[in-house]
Formats: C-alpha cells, structure tokens, sequence
C-alpha cells in the first residue's frame, strides 16, 4: 500500500469508486500527486478544473472511501490510489497532468521545505527517478549533514521515516536512500519494513554516523538456542538477560533488528523479548550483527555435529550413593538430552576404576553431590577418586571440604527442577571446558567460580526463587566471597554531578539545574508539556526570574517592559496613538498577590474605596510562579492601588490597562494578529490547540503555566503570555469603550488575551471579551501597567531582561592586577535583547505604615541614596575594622584583600530634614585607608552603580581596584577559590539589599580560613518573610528562610503551636514567637556553627539612636572570623566587639 | 374533516403521514403500507425483498449511494503469523562479542556535500494563493445585508396612507412613515461545526467574519453547535447558552448533516423543528444558509426558516425575493 507498488485492495477501492461516484474522479485525479490536500487547495482546484461541479463536490470527495486519512486540516488520499489516478490522469490528458502539478505545487508554496521535498520526490519516483531524484536524496542527507540541532535532525530522520516508502521500491534502491534508510531506522529505532532498505549490515559513513544521537546500550538480549532434530532447524528464542550473561546489545530500544546470517548471506530480523527465529541447522557458526555494527558469533553446539571426536571419546561416569539411584537416573537422562550420555556407577564401586583410567585415557568421572554423599565422605573419609571428577551438587547438599579431588563444582538443582534456559547454558559451558580440559587451572573450583557466583546473583534476581534457596544462595555467596556492592565492606561510591548543560549555555549565577531549566525552556523545540513541568520545577526551587516573585522588600517585582508612544493599528485597521508606557513583562503572579494579601490587603479599606470586596479566596493552581487566577475585577483594581501605593507613586501611576493599552502591547504598532506575528504557530502559547472547529496542534495543557514558559511568544518588546494562559482584566468597560473610570457597578470589564482553554481564535489579540466584574474565574488573571518609569534597580540586585539571556556578570580590573594570576570570568554583560529598559528615577520605598526619615534625592551618577541612622554606624565600624586590620597585618607578609559585596556607587547622600549629606560609601573608605590593601574587590551588578565604581581607578590611582558585575554570590564564591589562603588575608563587607547572601556562600568563605567579615544582616527581610502564621507561608519564602539560614530547622525555633484555638476548635497553623530576641539567637547560633569566632550582633533600629532607638529592628551586624587560629580570632574579635561597643 | 384531538390518530393523519414517507419504489411503498396495516400481512411482506417493478417517486431520491458493490470483492486480509514451537531440546551455545563493522571504503559523499540544495528549498515561509472564499465579500456584504435587514421606521413619510387617512378625514396623531431596512437589531450566527462541516469549517470562519464586518462586533453573538442548533454554546465569555432575543435574526449555517450522503429522509436532525419553533415564538427571523442545494433541504421545517443555498450564484436580489425589504419584527 504505497506510492509506489499500490496493492490489491487500493484497486478494488478505485474501481468501486469508478462504479459508485465516477463524477468524483475527475477532482481525484487533478489533486492526486499532492501529498496531502488542504480546504485551499481542494477548492481552489475545484474552481480551476471542474468549475460548473458546485461545493458538494468539495464535501463528497472529503469523505470518499478513497482518502485514508482526515483530519480538520486536510485529507490524504490512499497512495496507491493516488498513484492510479495520477497515472490515468498522466495518460488520458497529459496536459492536465502537467497543469495539476504545476497548480499543486502552486498551492503549497506554504509547507515546509521538507514536506515539499517529499512530494516533489513522490513526483520524480513516478516518473521514473533520474538524476533529479537522486538530488532530492542528497539534498536531505546534505540537511541531515549540515544541521547541528540533534531535535531537528530526529525530524528529518521521521521525515524519511515517513517519505521513503513512498518514493523508493524494493527493486531498486539508491545509495542515498539507503544512507537515509540506515540512518533514520538507527535515530528512531525503527524495525518497519523500510528500514530494510538499509541492505546488508554496514556502518554509516563517519559523516553520517557523527549525526547519530548518543544512546549507548539502549537494550539488552540473551538468547536461548533449542534443536528441532526432526526438522533440521534451530529456533533462536530471546530474552531479558540475567547479570553478567553474554547478551547482544542494541542501540536502540526494543523491539530492534537483528542481522542473522552465516558469511554475507543472512536476512534482518526484527527481535524482541520472547521472539523466536527459526533457522537451518548447519552446523555453520552464526554471525549476528545489530543496526549499529556491533557483531556476534554464535556457535552453537548441534548434538549430532558439534561434540568434537575428542569429547566422543571421553567415556563419563556418573557416580552415586546407593541411595540416590533413583535421582542419578534423572540426572544421566537430562545429560542425554544435552547429547551426553553418561554410565551410572554406584560409589560402592569406585574403587572399580582404579587402574583402568587416567585423564590420558579419556575417562572422567561425575560424582552427584548429595546430602548423603557428603555425610558418607565426612565418616568414612574416602580418598579422592582416581579419576578427573567433577560434582553435580545438589541445592541441599553442604559443600564438599578440601581434599575431595574435584575440580569442579557445578550446582544441578535448578536444571531439574525448572526450565532457567540461562542455568542450562552456564552448565553446559562450564561442563564443556571441563571435560576438554579437565586439570587446566583456569577452570573454575567451587570456591572461585565467577560462573557459578554469576549463576547465583541471577537466582536471587529471579523473583520466583523461594526463600529457603535464597537462603542457601546467600550462605553460598558468603562462601564464595559475596561480590555485591555494599556487603561486605563499606564502599563509597562518589559520583561527579553531571554536567548536562549544553554547551552554548554560558555558566550562570543560578544553580545547574535551574541553569539547566531556563536553558531548555528557553529551546523553541521544547514542548509544552515539558514547559509546564520546567514551570512547575522552577517553582520548587524558587523561580528566580525577575518579574515573577518578590523583590528585597517583600514587594512584588514587577519586571517593567517600556512600551514607545506613538500611532499604532488598533482592531479592524483604525489608527490610533497612545502615549509611552510601560507594562509588565509577566501577569501577576500568586506569589506577587500574596504578598498583597500578607500585608493586610483584604483589611485595608483604602484599597477598596469604590470598589466591591470580596471574600478572599484561593487561586486554583497555587504555584508561586503561576499567574493569579480567580480573582475578580475589583480585586485586580485593589491590588494595583496597594502595588502603587507601596512603591510611593502617585495615585493612578500603577493600574490595570485601558484594552487599548494592552492591545498596542500586544499587537504592536502594525496590528499583528498574535504577539509573534499574524499567524498561529503551534506551542507559541499556552491555549487549547486541540479545540475542534480550529485544530492547529496537538498542545492541550488544560491548566495554567508558570508565567513566561512560552519564550517564543513574547511580543516585539518583551512582554509574555499576552496570547493564552490566562485572560488579563482591562480598565474598560465591554458596553462603553470609552469608560475606563473605576466604579462600582456591575458593568461588563474587558478581557483580552485567551487563556489555556481557549483555540487560537480566542486568543488573538484584537478579540474583545468581557465578564462582570465580581465573576472570578480560573483562567482570568490581570496585569499591571504603569504610567510612570519604575525602577526596580534599586529594590533588587537582579538584572531585568528576559531570564534566558542571564550569564555571568564582567570583571574588570581597573588599577593594578589582582593577586592571583588566575582572572576572574569575562562574559557578556547582563543587558535584555526583548524588553527595551525604562529610564529608572528611583521610586520611595515606603514600609507599611510607617514614615520614611530618609527621602530620596534625585541621584547623582555616582551616589545612591539609601539609608537610616543604621547607615552611619555600620560605615563607621567597618572602617574602624579595617584601619585595624591594616595596620596589624602590615607587619606581616600576607597579601591583603578587601572584598565589598553589594558595593553601590562609593557614595551615599543621606537626606535629613535640613539639607543632604553626601558621604563615602564603604569601597572609598576601604581605598583611603593608609596603610591600605593590595587589592579590591568590589562586586556590584547594576549598571550604574558599575558606571560609579568604574570612576574609582581615576580618582585612586594607586589602588589596584577590581569592579566585578556579577552576583555577590557567585562572584564572592570564586573569589575564594582564586586565592591562595596560606599567603592571603582579606576582609569582606557583606551588607546585601535584602535576603541575598546564600548560606553557601558563607560556607565557602569559612572555608578559606583566611577572611574576616562584616556581614549586615537584614534581620527585617527575615522577619517579613517568616509570617506570623505558619499557614501563610509559601513555598517561595519558606526556601528562601532556608537559603539564607543553610537549615530548615528554623521552623521549629521560630515557630510553636497556637495557645488559643479559634470558637470551632481549629487551629490555623504555627503562630511565630513574637519577640525578636529569638530569631536573632538562631542567626547567631548558625553564624557560629560556621565561623570560629563570632560577635554578639548589633541591632541597628528604623529611627533614633543607639540609646534610644525607635521603629522595628532592622538589621543586625554581626563581625566573624573564618581563622581557626585561636590567636588570630581573638585578636580580630578583641578588636571588632570594641567598635561595636563604641556605636 | 374534522382535525383530531391531541393523542388522537385518525385515518387522514395515516394518509398524511403515508404521503410524506420517503419511499421510492413501489414495494417499498407497499411494505410502509402493510406495516400500517393496509392490506398486506407479515409474510407476504418477507417476499418483498426485490424490486418487482420500478415506479419512481418523483418527490424522492433513492437511498443513500454509498454502498459497496457485490461484484467487487474486496481483497481478504494475509493470514496472521503462526508462532514458531521452541523445540525442547536446548543446546550449549557460545555468543561472543567481535569487533564492530569495518567502516565501508570512503564513498563519494565529499563530492557533493558541499554542493548547493538542489530540490529542498532554503528555510523560508512560502506564500500559495489564498483560498476562494464560498461567497466572496461584495457578494456576502449584499447577501447577508438583504438577509438579515429588519424594518423600522423611516425618515421618509408615507405619503399614499397620509392622503388616505386625510381623505378619510381621520384625525393624524402622527405623521405616518415608510419602513427602512436595518441592520440595528445585529444577529445571533450559530455556525454548525459538526464533522459533517468540516470541508466548509474555513468557509465558517469566512462567514464569521462577512457577519461581523457589517453588522459590527458589537451586534454579533457567535454561538457554535454540533447539529443540535438549540445546544449551541457561546464562542465567547460574554455570550451564554445560545437563547433568542426578540426580533433579532438568527443566522446559521449547516448541512443538516448529509454529508455527501443523499438523504435517506428529507428530516432535519433531531432538535431543528423545537429550534424553529423556539424562534418563531420569540419573534426572530430565522435564516439558514445551506451548501447542499435544494434537493437536499429537509422538508420538515415549516415555513418559518428561510433556507438559502450558500452558493457564490446565490445574490442579493435571491434573498430579497424570499425575504422582502427586510423582517418584520417586533419594535
């Protein structure tokens, strides 16, 4: 049933249809050489060759017996019965022929080149091939040759999969198509019967098999090998093999195909688990050889031909105690059946041998083991027999002690007693060797054989062995010297973490496996299901994204995407324009609405003056990372209102879009229909492609995702999800386009955008719907813009572009050469190619009820402005420290480096109610110190603040100053491994913009044993993050808690039951323990499990001074020491808890 | 004759229903007459298997064509494999692994792999012509505008009932006006995207969108069914369940499910006359656009549905000849 050999039943089906609906085929015949025939080129055909025939026709040829297939998109017809009606066509009006193909080809102008390329073929190979067919070939295996994506190249070899029975015969096959053939069956594993079109076992050329996917090993078969004396022949039967037995191994999994053959002459077969080959009983040895090339030689030994004149010689005895007459009987007829036929021989009568055999005289000697055997050789202490022995140990019989005269030992239990094929090869093996060489030392005695330990792991894997044989098998192994990993000795086993990250992903600040997440969901081939499944992951770990959690505040960190004023196509082709601004890159997320409702959104009333408040309620798939799902209009609003408020905007600045707002974010200035473009591409966007009435994929997640896992369908400017996920509320009123005013009425809000159980038409981006404003609904969401700049720049210390372009940061030595010679990494800068960035004034950041004493200046390019009282007072200590530090080490022959964390600009501008106040920041105190460091080290991410250190080298000339962009981290963790310790010493000023500094990294800073630190830890981010209740903790901030504190074991210091139930009994969850004083021990309590020398912290309050401070603790600054050396930390600690006294 | 009471049968309800059976032959005819009694009993209607003589119903079509031929046998299907018997007698065998195939001699590939693409065009999305619509636009825009235009009241007064009323010496409370045609009252598409529909799904789309560029999107609610029209589910949030509104038109479009098969009986599928009924009782034109042509329509029906034959030869004019200026419907 092919295009090429069309078969009996393609026929009958033609002229059944040449009787039933003759008027059918003249529109057969015209689209029979498309491969498959779409709604377009069907009617255009129809109008073009049969034009007075009406639409009918077009539904009556859709539903012929003679297509194959039909889907909503298009009909394949059967191929053979395409080629019959080509061929009629061919011959009856050659013209027309010419003219369809013309047309056909015509009208698949849109296809892929390779779908093209199949029918072109298809075309060639019915006119008979030739030069241009053969070219065809080439040009796939020149794609396959050329193309480095392996995910491709598995397309292509489908793609032969799929063409080449179509467009080759058994009769004669190309070289190329052979190649192809051989290649495709060994990507995909493939037994059809066109991968015999490979030929005779051969390896692929080198530039064809250094395309082959790595797959090592994929599958494993033993054989068993039976003989069917009457007819001649052997059956060959496969199996799963037992441990260590000989198996051929596949490249592929199974079933796979098997060459079989003896010389070149031999067929493929296609084996698997439980298949049997039959085959002529030559004698001849077998050559068996997978797809891949690997070879096998089966000999097999065929009872009439293959025991050698020389076993026929041997006469074989097989000796019993009287009392197991009856199991010898069973024993030599067994032996008979595997062609060896033995003389029965009572041990009475042993002694009968004496004298008239030797082992030059060909005579050996089988003693049965048995339990009787055993009782009667340890009573009466018999000598060894006179002749080469070998005992056939029955399961329950002890082993025989030394001096018994065997050379052998063979276990016989389980080839009477049950069909283990694998057992039968092993005895016959062993008994073989045996008898060929009976005194060789190689062969295996009882205490060493690896057969026969072999033998006994494959029986404790075999489920079916009863207990008490596992039981004697163990006593066995322990006899023999157990060989299992893990008994016996203690064995450790250390396992390099795999480095699955592709190659052109360059090394980055997150962990290898989200490393490895971001990576893939980046990858256009990766599949929606595995997108979601990344989401989800991603989730776990703790989405690092920015724009999709919280930021240093607790607030949420919205990744801003600038949006250019100007004209644009709104819906049908009206021109509108609209004025810049900037809208989320992501909707919001569950964490991010979290985080309103942990701050009390749901008890404030002012963010919901003029607006109806629900009841809080859950959103239906709770992963943080997740778009806000049923959530109402008004909630959104409120939201928007709180997010606005707490970044001290005004009013307004931060809100829902208008639809037309969100429309120009999603369709550009040119009107596309999609975010991407004007059409829909399968796995672009998280909808239901499967929908009936608009199938455009096999994509169907029914859920949400995590918010940006469709990377490819991001819009011209950056911003996500704007096609699928989740519908986004608008400002606008559905009825009144023109009223986006916040009311309380029950008029319909706009949504725009589709969700996941919506078809592409739905989430096209001019498509208007609505909803009443209380209606929640799990596949409604909302996103925030913002009619403002927004910095987050100063909130986060995470760049802000699309997450897969996230590399390591750059170094740049500015003055002088570090220490080491080995340099830090050089790589790209952190710079979003998608989202265009706003320009970033700073906005307020306002505590929760609570005034700010600091305001913000307007910032000069090389100050920030941050601060409180706290500010002052660690800047003070810290240089303190340092001159210290200095100056006691400058007697001493140690390199010294100054490592600042989170450095800023150098400059801070305090602002006080009478005027500002510009001070240095910690890396200029560190490089005006005299004596001074040999080197700094400052690590900083934002651009600006960089552009400000950059500055320094100009201004310190002859300090050797290091300004490192990348993640405090990852930069601090290498900069430890770059130094050598023993000669080195180094401070490091740890002051993070909220819960950033790993565990890990303090870890690794221990390590070194070589650096004093300062480390302002922000004990208000902790305590924000560990909500009152246990129950309102996300998965997002418990793992954050963990990060910073290295344990998990906070929950149970921080946390304890309620005292108090509520009026039904239930109890909420763990309530945190109200005082600080706790928390703060705990962090202790870990620093010092770390360092050898830690001070007690000083509490650095929101307001007042140190004695009479006001507001909530905010920090706490703690001074370790990572030197062992009792001296030296005492020294640094004598020194360190003076400053702090002195604050 | 008298009509019959509600659950009551009588003679004229059997002729009737006899009438409109679908037969085509007179055997067939005759075995519909003895299942309702009239003259032939059970085994008289066993030999009636053959055709004795052919008189044609010139109201119907035979049954549906797609039946296979018994003069072509389709070929049987190739025997199942017969499983190969494992002899009993086992044998000692040696598998020993060889070295992998020597790679063949070089081949010629370097020649022509660094050749240019002969037949596999370069990565490029290709434009082929677009498809024919089924009614193309200016067509569609008269078409569905004569279809689907209610009246109301005009601008122009309506000088013959002014005279007359003056004349009449009536007194005018108001000046009387002529009907306009209008597309105000929008209307409710219920596109049918049963398997049957699936030559026509893009023509849908295409309909879809003829709909909503001239009554507008605000007018328009979409529904979609599966050849029930009454369970017709809103394309989108704003619209629910499909449910008439007084004196807006419903336009859908199906085949009634023939699906390239003649009509076996000329019914609609089960929940059209309910459907009909439905608008009919809430004051809405109900217009049907049908690909089949007319020997296909279903005959039970009524006459309150207008059935168009969704054909490019279908004009404006056509409809406005079943439709009128426009459909009267309730202010």
């Amino acid at each position: 049933m092919t295009w090429q050999q069309p078969d009996d039943y393609e026929r009958w089906l033609l002229e059944d249809a040449a009787a039933q609906q003759e008027d059918l085929l003249p529109l057969a015949r015209v689209l029979a050489q498309a491969s498959r025939i779409e709604p377009r080129l069907l009617r255009n055909a129809r109008l073009r060759f049969c034009g007075d025939a009406g639409t009918q026709l077009e539904a009556r040829l859709w539903f012929s017996p003679l297509v194959a297939a039909r889907n909503s998109r298009e009909i394949v017809f059967h191929p053979g019965v395409a080629r019959l009606l080509a061929e009629q066509l061919k011959q009856q009006e050659p013209q027309t022929h010419q003219a369809a193909w013309d047309f056909i080809r015509d009208h698949t102008r849109h296809w892929s080149p390779e779908d093209r390329l199949e029918q072109d073929l298809r075309h060639l190979a019915a006119e008979g091939g030739g030069p241009a067919f053969k070219a065809g070939l080439r040009d796939m295996l020149r794609r396959i040759h050329q193309e480095q994506d392996p995910t491709r190249r598995t397309e292509y070899a489908r793609w032969t999969r799929h063409a080449l029975p179509q467009i080759t015969d058994t009769e004669h096959v190309e070289d190329e198509a052979r190649l192809l053939a051989h290649y495709a069956a060994q990507v995909l594993g493939a037994t059809a019967p066109w991968s015999d079109f490979a030929g005779t076992p051969r390896l692929l050329p080198a530039w064809l098999a250094a395309k082959l996917p790595q797959q090592p090993g994929q599958a494993r078969l033993a054989l068993d090998v039976a003989h069917d004396p009457t007819r001649h022949t052997l059956v060959l039967q496969c199996r799963t093999p037992a441990v260590n037995e000989a198996a051929i191994e596949f490249s592929t999994p199974l079933p796979a195909k098997l060459f079989i053959g003896s010389g070149i002459d031999g067929a493929w077969h296609v084996v698997n688990t439980g298949s049997r080959i039959e085959l002529p009983a030559t004698g001849q040895p077998l050559r068996l050889v997978t797809l891949a090339g690997r070879q096998y030689d089966l000999a097999v030994a065929i009872p009439e031909v293959l025991s050698t004149p020389e076993q026929q010689a041997i006469k074989l005895y097989l000796s019993h105690q009287p009392e197991d007459a009856d199991l010898a009987a069973l024993v030599a007829t067994m032996l008979l059946g595997l062609g060896l036929k033995v003389e029965l021989l009572d041990e009475e009568r042993l002694a009968s041998l004496e004298g008239q055999a030797s082992a030059a005289s060909g005579v050996r000697l089988l003693r049965l083991w048995t339990s009787a055997a055993h009782k009667r050789d340890a009573a009466e202490h018999r000598p060894a027999p006179p002749l080469p022995t070998l005992l056939l140990r029955m399961g329950g019989a002890e082993q025989p002690p030394s001096g018994t005269g065997q050379a052998l030992t063979l276990d016989i239990s389980d080839l009477l007693s049950a069909d283990k094929p694998e057992t039968l090869n092993r005895f016959m093996q062993s008994l073989q060797s045996w008898l060929t060489k009976p005194d060789e030392p190689g062969v295996s005695s009882s205490e060493t054989s690896p057969d026969e330990i072999a033998s006994l792991l494959a029986e404790l894997d075999d489920p079916e062995t009863i207990p008490p044989r596992r039981l004697a098998i163990g006593d066995r192994l322990a006899e023999l010297g157990d060989p299992r990993p893990g008994v016996g000795v203690v064995e450790i086993e250390v396992a390099e973490e795999s480095a699955d990250i592709p190659a052109d992903v360059p090394p980055s600040r997150y962990s290898p496996e989200i490393t490895r997440l971001l990576a893939e969901i980046a990858e256009p081939a990766t599949i929606p299901p595995r997108r979601l499944e990344i989401g989800d992951r991603l989730a776990e770990l703790g989405d690092p994204r920015p724009g999709v959690g919280l930021d240093a505040h607790g607030l949420p960190d919205i990744d801003w995407v600038e949006i250019p004023g100007g004209p644009f196509i709104y819906q049908q082709g009206e021109t509108r324009e609209l004025p810049t601004f900037w809208i989320a890159r992501y909707p919001v997320t569950n964490a991010q609405f979290q985080a309103f409702i942990d701050d009390g959104g749901y008890r404030q009333n002012r963010w919901w003056q003029g607006l109806r408040k629900p009841k809080q309620a859950k959103s239906s798939w709770p992963q943080a990372n997740r778009p806000r799902t049923d959530v109402d209009w008004f909630e959104a609003v409120a939201f928007s209102r709180w997010l606005c408020a707490r970044l001290g905007l005004e009013a307004g600045s931060v809100r829902l879009p208008t639809e037309e707002e969100w429309e120009r974010a999603a369709r550009g200035t040119v009107g596309w229909t999609y975010p991407w473009g004007d059409n829909y591409h399968s796995g672009y966007a998280n909808i239901d492609e499967t929908w009936e009435y608009a199938n455009v994929g096999e994509w169907n997640l029914q859920q949400t995702t995590a918010v940006g896992a469709y990377t490819q369908g991001f819009s011209p400017e950056g911003a996500a999800d704007l096609a699928g996920n989740v519908w986004e509320w608008c400002l606008t009123k559905y009825e009144q386009p023109n009223q986006t005013k916040v009311d309380e009425s029950w008029d319909r809000r706009v949504f725009r955008g589709g969700s996941w159980q919506d078809d592409r038409d739905l989430a096209g981006a001019s498509l208007r719907d609505s909803d009443y404003p209380d209606h929640r609904l799990n596949d409604v969401g909302f996103r925030l813009l913002s009619s403002v700049p927004i910095s987050t720049a100063d909130r986060t210390p995470r760049a802000h572009a699309p997450v897969w372009q996230h590399g390591l940061g750059r170094s740049s030595v500015l003055n002088g050469e570090p220490p080491s010679k080995e340099k830090p990494n050089a790589t790209k800068k952190v710079q979003g190619k998608r989202g265009k960035k706003a320009a970033i004034p700073t906005p307020k950041q306002i505590p929760p009820e609570e005034p700010t004493m600091f305001e913000d200046d307007p910032p000069a390019n090389d100050t920030h402005t941050f601060g409180g009282p706290w500010t002052m007072m660690k800047l003070e200590a810290l240089e303190k420290y340092l001159r210290a530090f200095n100056i006691a080490l400058s007697k001493q022959n140690f390199a010294r480096v100054y490592f600042d964390a989170f450095s800023g600009t150098g400059r801070v501008t305090l602002k006080k109610t009478e005027g500002s106040t510009v001070v240095d920041g910690s890396p200029r105190r560190a490089l005006k110190i005299e004596p001074g460091f040999h080197h700094h080290c400052f690590i900083e991410l934002q651009a600006r603040k960089i552009a400000a250190l950059n500055t320094l080298a100009d201004e310190f000339p002859a300090k050797s100053i290091e300004v490192i962009e990348e993640d405090a981290n990852f930069a601090l963790r290498e900069l430890c491994q770059r130094y050598n310790w023993r000669d080195t010493r180094a401070v490091l000023f740890l002051d993070p913009y909220g819960l950033h500094v790993d565990w890990a990294t303090l870890e690794a800073v221990a390590a070194t044993q070589a650096i004093d630190v300062w480390y302002l830890f922000p004990y208000s981010g902790l305590y924000r993050q560990a909500a009152k209740n246990s129950g309102s903790l996300d998965k997002g901030k418990e793992e954050a808690i963990t990060r910073i504190l290295g344990t998990d074991e906070w929950r149970s210091r921080f946390y304890a039951p309620p005292r108090q139930v509520d009026m039904f009994g239930h109890q909420a969850g763990d309530e945190r323990e109200d005082g600080h004083e706790a928390l703060l021990e705990f962090v202790s309590e870990r620093l010092r499990s770390l360092f050898p020398a830690v001070t007690k912290p000083k509490v650095l309050y929101q307001g007042g001074d140190v004695k009479k401070p006001k507001g909530a603790p905010l920090f706490a600054l703690y001074f370790a020491a990572a030197n062992p050396d009792p001296k030296a930390f005492g020294l640094a600690t004598r020194i360190a808890q003076d400053v702090l006294n002195a604050l | 004759m008298r009509q019959g009471g509600k659950g009551e049968i009588h003679l004229a309800d059997l002729i009737t229903a006899l009438g409109n059976l679908p037969w085509w032959d007179e055997s067939h005819a005759e075995a519909i007459a003895a299942c309702l009694g009239f003259g032939l009993d059970p085994e008289a209607i066993q030999h009636l298997t053959a055709p004795q003589r052919h008189i044609q119903n010139p109201a119907m079509k035979p049954p549906p064509v797609l039946r296979r031929s018994n003069s072509l046998e389709q070929p049987a299907p190739p025997p199942l494999p017969v499983p190969i018997p494992m002899p009993q007698t086992r044998l000692a065998f040696r598998l020993q692994a060889l070295p992998e195939l020597v790679a063949a001699a070089p081949d010629d590939a370097h020649t022509w792999l660094a050749e240019d693409y002969r037949l596999l065009e370069p990565e490029a999305d290709g434009v082929s012509p677009a498809r024919a619509e089924l009614v193309a636009d200016p067509v569609a825009r008269g078409l569905l505008g004569a279809a689907l235009a209610t009246l109301r009241e005009g601008d122009e007064a309506d000088l013959p009932k002014l005279l007359d009323q003056v004349l009449h010496g009536r007194l005018l409370q108001r000046v009387p006006r002529l009907s306009a045609p209008t597309l105000q009252r929008g209307c409710q598409l219920l596109l049918d995207y049963s398997q049957s529909m699936l030559p026509w799904w893009e023509d849908l789309r295409d309909l879809e969108r003829q709909v909503r560029d001239i009554v507008g999107s605000e007018r328009l609610q979409r529904f979609k069914f599966d050849r029930d029209p009454g369970a017709a589910r809103a394309r989108m949030r704003k619209d629910s369940g499909w449910q008439p509104v007084t004196g807006r038109p419903v336009l859908v479009a199906t085949d009634f499910a023939i699906q390239g098969n003649e009509p076996a009986e000329r019914d609609a599928p089960p929940g059209w006359p309910a459907f009909v009924r439905t608008c009919e009782a809430a004051g809405c034109p109900l217009l049907v656009l049908l690909p089949w042509p007319e020997d296909y329509w279903p005959q039970n029906l009524g006459p309150h549905p207008y059935l168009i034959h969704w054909h490019p030869h279908t004009s404006a004019a056509m409809v406005r000849r079943r439709v009128g200026a426009g459909h009267r419907v309730a202010p």
